[in-house]
């Protein structure tokens, strides 16, 4: 199975991913990429930082909107602290997405 | 016809802000080209040059052909200082009398991060990067916080303010002092904390912009929503708020003997004094940041702390 893998230290060329602009690319990357491929890989080799606001533009994103391509999506070479601040992300949308549609935003 | 404030000895961010309160400096006096008597000062700080960049930029467009934001009596270390830090760039309509060059001169110590207008979270990256290089030999963790904390407060400004000019943002650090700290401005005259908050459907008749400043600095008590385009229906490439980011870097600066104020509408908060209400309104918001780099609790900590109800089954990302 092929797989693209995108080296998130060559895009932001810089230890670390700040903003939900950053994250926002990260995002748009992987629905891109995943349009071509049935999965890709975002290498975090190089990258000690992923703030919540990127990593809320990231994955949590794909979470309350586009939740069935994170299953297509893997993580490699990241340091704790990053995988650490992903997963959160991931849970946290989780979350705020439940209490969205006890509001009736989900429409 | 310009209005005349007279600037104390020392005006950096806290002097500002007691100026404010003692009813001599008031924001919405900029309405009117303003000229500045810096006859007393001897010194002006990051956080006060950005404030009064900000205003220039926000009214300057309604002042009358020819007027500008006047500086008067200014001891020449002080307009030196404000030139060093680039207060006179992005087409600000100003003038100095005693001086006539324009060129701007950057310190080559890199203490500072001189004002400018980034416009994108890019941009705000950028200065994020730059405040830790005020630094040598910074540890890796903390460095890490500091461009954490930064590029939050950043974010936050661009995303809600609807500052036209984005936001006049600048940082100065002190490696001499016992802590190392490094203060940061972010001065919007955008639409301010409490009209931000009055697009969520939680707080739409929010009036009071204390209760906004409490709002905005509990974690996820806004949450996430889609900006609403004018005609009432979310805006689904818009992007979206969690409520976490102020919160984050005021547990940051509390924890670590840090400072946080927010000043917006006619509220301010002070993590040292809590929120009060303020006899002048800023038009938008300002964020002053001080976080010492010798720190003892770190943003993951912090984020670890909020409280995030699982759904049993939650989903795991797949780490290779």
């Amino acid at each position: 199975m092929t797989m693209e893998t995108i080296k998130v230290r060559d895009i932001e060329q810089d230890d670390s991913v700040l903003g939900r602009y950053r994250g926002g690319e990260l995002r748009r990357l992987a629905v891109e990429a995943l349009q071509q491929e049935p999965r890709v890989c975002f290498d975090f080799d190089g990258i000690v930082l992923i703030t919540q606001s990127a990593a809320d533009e990231f994955v949590g994103r794909l979470r309350r909107y586009d939740e069935p391509l994170l299953d297509r999506i893997a993580f490699a070479n990241c340091c704790e602290d990053v995988s650490h601040m992903l997963q959160w992300a991931m849970d946290n949308a989780f979350s705020v997405s439940e209490r969205q549609a006890a509001l009736g935003m989900n429409d | 016809m310009s209005i005349s404030i007279q600037l104390p000895q020392h005006f950096n961010f806290d002097d500002l802000v007691s100026e404010a309160r003692a009813g001599r400096f008031n924001p919405e006096a900029f309405v009117q080209s303003v000229a500045l008597d810096m006859s007393q000062t001897q010194f002006v700080g990051i956080g006060a040059a950005a404030c009064l960049k900000a205003l220039a930029l926000r009214f300057q467009d309604g002042w009358p052909e020819g007027e500008c934001l006047a500086m008067r009596h200014g001891g020449q270390d002080c307009i030196s200082y404000l030139r060093r830090m680039d207060f006179f760039a992005d087409d600000i309509r100003w003038c100095v009398p005693e001086e006539e060059a324009r060129q701007c001169r950057h310190d080559e110590t890199g203490r500072f991060v001189p004002l400018q207008k980034p416009h994108t979270d890019h941009e705000s990256a950028t200065v994020a990067k730059r405040a830790v290089e005020c630094f040598q030999g910074l540890d890796a963790r903390i460095a890490a916080t500091l461009k954490y904390a930064v590029s939050e407060i950043i974010d936050n400004a661009l995303q809600h303010a609807g500052f036209p000019h984005g936001a006049v943002v600048g940082a100065q650090a002190y490696p001499n002092m016992a802590d190392r700290p490094i203060d940061v401005v972010v001065a919007d005259c955008g639409i301010g904390i409490r009209q931000h908050l009055s697009q969520h459907p939680m707080y739409r008749g929010l009036t009071d912009d204390a209760e906004a400043l409490r709002i905005a600095l509990t974690p996820n008590v806004t949450g996430v929503y889609r900006h609403h385009a004018a005609g009432g229906r979310p805006d689904p490439q818009a992007s979206e708020n969690q409520g976490i980011g102020l919160s984050v870097v005021n547990s940051l600066a509390r924890r670590n003997g840090g400072r946080l104020i927010l000043w917006s509408g006619r509220a301010i908060y002070d993590s040292k004094q809590g929120i009060a209400p303020m006899p002048v309104a800023w038009p938008g918001t300002v964020v002053f940041l001080r976080l010492p780099t010798r720190l003892q609790v770190f943003h993951r900590e912090i984020v670890d702390e909020i409280h995030v109800p699982r759904a049993s089954g939650g989903k795991r990302l797949i780490f290779e």
